[in-house]
């Protein structure tokens, strides 16, 4: 194994090393913002250098045995996954700036914050099985204090529904791939399949269930039925940047781990001959429809997007289950597109939470004459996971159809797309109501500023105890959401904030990533043909 | 190191032993802790400062040696002492430098440890005599050539060990010496019953990789020789916790916690696990036992121990028992490699008996760190205590983890060599074993990490604002946040909560023990118990990193090429 390109490993160990860095720094807090704003851009730089200059690399990291090597390598798919996570986290620096409040936990925040960004990178690099497993479990452990940041118990309860999830995939993952390994060497991802002329294509059933194994053990992280329960409960919980990562990129690594198993490793030919993937297509559109429906009964605005999240993903993995040229690139548009608008609709809401201190569904009416650019963002995003025409979603959906129409998968060729229309008109029923009532409160509300404040303050009342209300901005309802506080320290934390966060840092980020979205769905072509080539590199036509 | 540069000793040195050679250096370890062990009991030391030179000064020289002749070794055996066909001999050869090794690795650290740990005990000279002295029993197991010798050194860990258990010198900890000197003695007869079989049938005791009998006589005795097998695991397992006679320990964590952590999770349960080992691939053969009832059996037991364990500990509140439920099924964990009855199981087996000692001692030494700090010992105590004890829990988290098996630390490394040679070995019992494996993986981030999670993330009501010091009570107090003026209040509560515990001596001691001003300012232990602790948890994560070569030795012990 060439080792061509050690600076391949700077984007891994870089947020890692700033990460563990910080809390011996004792930085002020304006140096806290300076050093993880810094290290965000030039992890970007660097990440967006590399895939221009360096397509390709490979490089060893350390052998865990001496036939164990971790070692990570640029290949497109890798490509694709680090552009967003690098873009993406300096947007999410900035925002969280904004956003997260200067107290005790604020290092820690960053730090794990930081070292979210590096394995996550990892991730994507990964050359080996082994070397994603290192990386998926680790995500995990740093994502958990993450979730957890608030402290109070609710948050401490998602937390732990998320790690109680991550490690049962992570266990299902690792006992699949053992139970592969009984039949092949630890091979190094390879596109078409590493495997591919040496497991049984007779469809063994020792390798289906491993396989099955590993597709379920990602699929805790992609949030698949039936293994989703964990996203609605630690969504909420946790502070907006960090539910904008869940979605985002975090969810997206089960999918990857999927892609890398299924298209890298066992090989397209075998899953098409297997029994399993039918089941496994019926589960995906099961948890397309369920997310969905769940998400159209979820008054919780944060709750509703994580359900969402489930429905939109799982429109990700029927893209990977269908095995046609188009419906993996029909997959891969979902993962950017779907991350980009959930990415915007977190951090909507996070803005929403913070200044306006709407929780809910029912309490955005007239929102939207007070925050235009917000909820503009808003509107756009939702616009886009609808699927309408000329936005992302609508890109990547009309691909999935496509691939769906073209796959030789019997009777879900026609119920995939049905299920897929039904859920986009859901989509379009739980993420547009509240747009609407945003911008058209209609009679009687009007949409004045006393009107809204009375709703903020209910709003705060009613979430209760949870502590990121307590910093909210400079409106008159921040006294208000004081003293609903209810004696738990969301009054604290709201006395110690003397000047409130000024509104450009939380809606700059948010309008510049809309911004970005926009142009990218206007102007998919480039990407469409890199997507192409890699399909095509994948499936062999 | 050979005896020729001892070259000038030789005319004082009687013709008889000037014959032995070189292997004489291989009774240096086993007599160097056994005789200045036993010293170290009677010596007017004069100052407790003295003590622990000599003490220290014993186990690290024999460290040395036996470093020393991992890498400069004679090959040839050293007979002590022979009788007709028996003889007891030392001999060494590549199983034995591993366990060695591993203990050489483990003591110094753990008597550094010990310093600290055993400072307000009445009983030092017997604790450090034989403490000491129990290294050159487990040393001796390394080194036998035979079974005949490694079993007597087996009965002797016993004696040895039983001191250590009953420190205490209570109704509790006479209870459960009488537990593990019953269950161990035990456990001797049937490897006793065993030894018989061998002798009659057997070419030789000795142990060599690929067994003893030959395959005409596993033709024609195949039958009784695979019921005495089955017997001498059984028997030989009771040290290594095997279901059904795993009782015992969870009784013994009434020692002090460094004595639970080194022998009870290193080295005697260890030497267990490398008898096992002798037994299965140094007497039997793996080829003929593949495959029988026999190996069913023994692979049945394990596995069953495998989930036990795990579940027990699961809900098992008190912190050290929780961690001694753990090491009951992680030994198993070693036990069921060596059942696999392959040589990827054996090199799998060694790397995780390497792995789990580390670990568990790791654990046991934040446990007693937690212990000897704040006599706190249920899992509910240590709420909001990582930030008080950023070290300890640092260290105490990493070795979690490995326990969890999370990559790329050691515990990765040996759960993974485990599960692929489960899966190639071919045995439809070992594909079981593999998912009853992944399960009690589960089970192990059931029960670490909640502990994790409770000592940075309380989860207090109102622990929000300000600086947290929280400490949950025993009988549910509940939850003290300093925020404001609440300082007074907070400490008593936790005060009070300290002394509620199961622990009879620690609520004795609690005033003493506890630092001024209450629980509220808890913090890490001295150093000699910190540097220790922070050592052995680096060497998880370094040996995960770096361990090829450790990886590349015990593959080619397995395959006897080393």
């Amino acid at each position: 194994m060439s080792n061509s390109g050690p600076l391949l490993f700077l984007p891994v160990l870089t947020p890692l090393a700033a990460g563990l860095l910080l809390p011996w720094l004792r930085l002020t807090g304006a140096g806290k913002r300076i050093y993880t704003a810094g290290t965000a851009l030039i992890n970007a730089g660097l990440i967006l250098l590399l895939i221009w200059g360096r397509p390709g690399s490979e490089g060893v990291l350390f052998w865990l045995a001496e036939d164990l090597p971790v070692f990570l390598r640029l290949d497109p798919l890798a490509a694709i996954y680090l552009a967003l996570t690098a873009v993406f986290w300096v947007g999410l620096t900035f925002f969280s700036h904004g956003y997260i409040a200067a107290d005790e936990r604020e290092t820690r925040y960053y730090a794990f914050f930081l070292g979210l960004a590096g394995v996550l990178a990892g991730l994507g690099l990964a050359g080996n099985i082994v070397t994603f497993y290192l990386f998926f479990e680790w995500l995990t452990f740093m994502a958990f204090p993450l979730i957890c940041h608030n402290g109070d118990s609710e948050a401490i309860n998602g937390g732990m529904t998320f790690l109680i999830y991550s490690v049962l995939g992570a266990g299902m993952v690792l006992v699949g791939l053992v139970l592969l390994w009984g039949e092949g060497p630890i091979a190094a991802f390879a596109p078409g399949g590493a495997w591919a002329g040496q497991i049984p294509s007779a469809g063994g059933g020792r390798t289906t269930a491993a396989l099955l194994l590993l597709l379920f053990g990602f699929g805790c992280k992609a949030g698949m039925y039936p293994l989703h329960a964990w996203l609605p409960v630690a969504h909420p919980v946790a502070p907006a940047p960090v539910s904008a990562v869940l979605s985002a990129l975090l969810t997206k690594a089960g999918a990857l781990g999927m892609i890398r198993v299924l298209y890298y490793l066992a090989g397209p030919a075998y899953w098409r001959a297997a029994w399993a993937r039918y089941l496994w297509l019926t589960v995906i559109l099961a948890t397309i429809f369920l997310g969905s429906m769940l998400a159209f009964r979820e008054p919780l605005l944060k709750k509703r997007l994580a359900y969402s999240s489930v429905s939109q993903i799982a429109y990700l993995l029927f893209g990977l289950a269908l095995l046609e040229p188009a419906g993996f690139a029909g997959a891969i548009l979902q993962l950017i597109f779907h991350g980009l608008a959930k990415l915007i609709l977190f951090l909507c809401v996070g803005v929403l939470i913070r200044q306006a201190g709407c929780r809910e569904v029912g309490e955005l009416k007239g929102v939207g004459r007070r925050m235009p650019a917000v909820m503009g963002c808003f509107a756009l995003a939702a616009l886009s996971l609808a699927g309408v025409p000329p936005l992302g979603g609508f890109i990547s959906k009309w691909y999935l159809i496509k691939g769906a129409l073209a796959a030789d998968i019997g009777i879900f060729s026609w119920l995939g797309p049905v299920v897929l229309l039904i859920s986009a008109l859901l989509t379009a029923g739980y993420l547009l109501p509240p747009v609407i009532s945003a911008f058209f409160p209609g009679a009687g509300v009007g949409g004045t500023r006393e009107s809204f404040d009375v709703a903020g303050v209910t709003g705060v009342g009613e979430a209760s105890g949870v502590a990121e209300t307590g910093g909210a901005g400079g409106d008159a309802g921040v006294a208000g959401a004081g003293e609903a506080g209810e004696g738990t320290a969301v009054a604290g934390a709201g006395g110690q904030r003397a000047t409130p966060a000024s509104d450009w840092r939380l809606t700059a980020p948010l309008v510049v990533l809309t911004a970005l979205s926009l142009l990218l769905a206007l102007s998919p072509g480039w990407l469409l043909d890199y997507l192409a080539a890699l399909s095509a590199a994948l499936l062999g036509d | 190191m050979t005896v020729r540069t001892c070259a000038f000793l030789y005319p004082f040195i009687p013709g008889e032993v000037r014959r032995l050679k070189a292997s004489i250096w291989l009774a240096a370890p086993v007599i160097l802790p056994l005789f200045f062990g036993a010293c170290a009991f009677f010596l007017p030391f004069g100052s407790e400062r003295r003590r622990y030179i000599y003490i220290l000064t014993v186990v690290c020289l024999t460290s040395l040696t036996v470093i020393g002749l991992n890498f400069w070794g004679p090959g040839e055996a050293l007979t002590l002492l022979r009788f007709g066909a028996m003889s007891i001999t030392f001999r060494l050869d590549g199983l034995g430098k591993v366990f060695s090794f591993m203990a050489a690795g483990l003591w110094p650290p753990a008597t550094v440890y010990a310093f600290e740990y055993m400072r307000r005990s009445a009983k030092k000279p017997m604790f450090y005599a034989f403490y000491t002295m129990t290294m050159g029993v487990i040393l001796a197991i390394a080194y036998a050539d035979n079974y005949l010798t490694m079993y007597l050194f087996y009965e002797l860990l016993t004696l040895v060990t039983l001191p250590l258990v009953i420190h205490h010198m209570n109704r509790p900890s006479y209870d459960a010496g009488k537990k593990y000197i019953f269950y161990s003695v035990g456990g001797a007869a049937l490897g006793f019953i065993g030894l018989v079989f061998i002798a009659v049938y057997g070419a030789s005791l000795d142990f060599r990789l690929g067994g003893v009998f030959s395959a005409a006589v596993w033709a024609k005795y195949g039958g009784v020789l695979s019921q005495a097998f089955v017997l001498a695991f059984a028997g030989l397992g009771v040290k290594a916790a095997l279901f059904p006679a795993h009782g015992w320990l969870p009784a013994a964590t009434v020692a002090p916690t460094t004595v639970t952590a080194l022998l009870h999770a290193a080295a005697v349960v260890k030497a267990s696990a490398f008898a096992l080992m002798r037994l299965t691939y140094y007497i039997f053969n793996i080829d003929f036992l593949w495959g029988t009832w026999a190996q069913w059996a023994a692979m049945a037991l394990t596995l069953i121990t495998i989930f036990l364990g795990s579940a027990r500990a699961w809900y098992t509140g008190q912190l050290k028992r929780r961690l001694a439920y753990s090491t009951v099924g992680q030994l198993s964990y070693v036990l069921f490699g060596v059942t696999l009855m392959t040589p990827e199981g054996l090199a799998a087996a060694l790397l995780y008996m390497v792995a789990h000692g580390l670990i568990k001692i790791t654990l046991f030494y934040g446990c007693g760190a937690i212990q000897h700090m704040t006599r706190r010992l249920e899992v509910s105590e240590l709420a909001g205590m990582g930030r008080q004890m950023p070290l300890t829990f640092a260290a105490f988290a990493l070795a979690a983890l490995a326990l969890m098996g999370a990559p790329p630390t050691i515990g990765f490394m040996a759960k993974l060599r485990l599960l692929r040679a489960a899966a190639q070995s071919g045995s439809p019992l070992a594909l079981l074993g593999v998912l009853v494996v992944g399960l009690s993986i589960l089970l192990t981030a059931a029960y670490m990490l909640p502990i994790l999670r409770l000592a940075w993330f309380p989860g207090a009501e109102g622990n929000v604002g300000g600086a947290v010091a929280a400490g949950a009570g025993a009988a549910g107090t509940g939850t003290d946040a300093v925020g404001g003026g609440a300082t007074e209040a907070a400490s008593a509560g936790a005060g009070t909560a300290g002394g509620g515990t199961g622990d009879s001596r620690g609520a004795g001691t609690d005033a003493a023990a506890a630092p001024p001003g209450g629980l509220t300012n808890i913090m890490d232990p001295p150093g000699l118990m910190t540097v220790p602790l922070g050592i052995l948890a680096a060497l998880t994560l370094i040996l995960g990193l770096c361990g090829r070569p450790l990886l590349e030795w015990l593959t080619r012990i397995s395959l006897g090429l080393a």
